[in-house]
């Protein structure tokens, strides 16, 4: 496998095209799911998850996690649950802002917006969940490490990194409330 | 052709498309509309010249950032309270005087471009707003704004283009295509991280989240309100 931002920016790519053909409408759905899951993860999981998992993890085997485990553990956990999340925000009945795009280019534009927005959050999340637990895949021979100096710049401004965990649920209010406005 | 020929030539190509255009869209806005947009030009004409507004808009800007931390730092309180004393204010002045420049000295021109690009498109939204009138004369003053917008944007544009008219077969073509795409691509990421580097100036650690939020609601702002059906609420879409 190549450096670790072609996989981002593959990832991110294909959520733009995909905003793009939903309009953002559809897709600000998506974004508001994105917001939840964050908060849920970075305010409310991401403190309690380790002690939970030793705790549960000594009862059963009555030793404690090795940090490497819990890294793995926590890094499969919070990107499982975030994809999950993510899949969720597009299959079956979805959330959408009721309402239509703005027509012409001006609707393209705002729906590439949203498809960088949500292509940012998702990649750079997963990739997040990656960075703050030691790269676990590398352990998979999937990545080899050190990053570049590229990839290095671009860890650095990674969502939950640059985004305080509360900010994400003020997020998530400021868009309900313009859903239940509309 | 020598090489500056073709630059000349090129300039003028733009210019007087850049010209048609605008003509065109004077047409069909009228002429309330581009006299309104050429007010706003005009504005961000002399916002983004440092010897005619520029710096004195710069200066500005960093004069009622200081007021505002002098409120925020104490100086709210003494107005409260009436307590003017000379070490007070002294203190309070002490501690602004450490205080960054909201625009520093290597970012005003930045500033001023961007407050240059803020009038313009305020200019374009507002005339957006007005009911199209006399056609006929909106395309003379659409051609009069885009010969102001001409004369403030070409001179910022490279002096060699990065394709030639020279070669006009189709691999030609098809060259200089490619060519002015990474170009513009090389441009936008350019003034794309230009940009984010201002803000980021502006914002410290809380630019990315003032952007989601910004754009957030920018986008959510303009959603176009669906027409009600009988019972249907608008969610569970696509």
């Amino acid at each position: 496998m190549g450096p670790f931002e072609y996989l981002w920016l593959s990832i991110f790519t294909i959520f733009v095209m995909v905003a793009l053909v939903r309009k953002y409408p559809n897709e600000l759905g998506t974004t508001i799911i994105i917001f939840a899951t964050l908060f849920l993860i970075t305010y409310l999981a991401a403190p309690k998850m380790p002690g939970l998992i030793n705790s549960l993890y000594a009862r059963v085997f009555d030793a404690s996690v090795a940090q490497r485990q819990m890294q793995h553990a926590l890094a499969s956990i919070f990107s499982l649950g975030f994809m999950a999340a993510v899949f969720a925000s597009y299959a079956g009945q979805t959330l959408s802002f009721p309402g239509k795009p703005a027509p012409g280019w001006k609707g393209s534009v705002y729906s590439l917006l949203v498809g960088v927005m949500n292509g940012y959050l998702i990649s750079g999340t997963l990739w997040y969940f990656q960075d703050y637990y030691q790269y676990p895949i590398a352990d998979f021979g999937l990545l080899y490490l050190p990053l570049t100096p590229t990839g290095e710049t671009i860890a650095a401004f990674l969502p939950p990194y640059v985004v305080p965990p509360a900010f994400w649920g003020f997020l998530v209010a400021v868009m309900l409330l313009f859903r239940v406005r509309k | 052709m020598n090489g500056s020929t073709v630059i000349e030539l090129q300039s003028n190509i733009l210019f007087w498309i850049l010209i048609a255009l605008f003509a065109w869209q004077g047409y069909q806005r009228g002429l309330i509309a581009e006299l309104v947009k050429t007010g706003f030009i005009a504005a961000g004409f002399v916002a983004g010249q440092p010897d005619i507004l520029g710096r004195t808009l710069v200066k500005a800007i960093n004069g009622f950032w200081f007021a505002f931390q002098f409120l925020m730092h104490g100086g709210l309180q003494a107005i409260a309270t009436g307590n003017f004393n000379a070490e007070t204010l002294n203190g309070i002045f002490d501690e602004i005087s450490q205080l960054p420049l909201l625009i520093p000295k290597n970012s005003a021109e930045m500033a001023m471009f961007l407050a240059m690009l803020f009038l313009v498109g305020v200019g374009y939204l507002a005339s957006n707003l007005l009911k199209p009138q006399w056609p006929g004369l909106g395309l003379v003053s659409g051609a009069v704004n885009g010969f102001l917008l001409s004369y403030i944007f070409l001179p910022r544009l490279p002096q060699e283009l990065p394709f030639q008219i020279e070669d006009l077969s189709v691999a030609g073509i098809l060259k200089q295509a490619v060519s002015l795409t990474g170009y513009l691509v090389g441009l936008a990421i350019d003034v794309g991280s230009r940009v984010f580097g201002f803000i980021h100036q502006l914002f410290g650690a809380w630019s990315i989240p003032i952007m989601l939020l910004a754009a957030v609601v920018f986008v959510l702002m303009n959603i176009k309100p669906a027409k009600k059906k009988s019972g249907n609420s608008g969610g569970g879409g696509s």
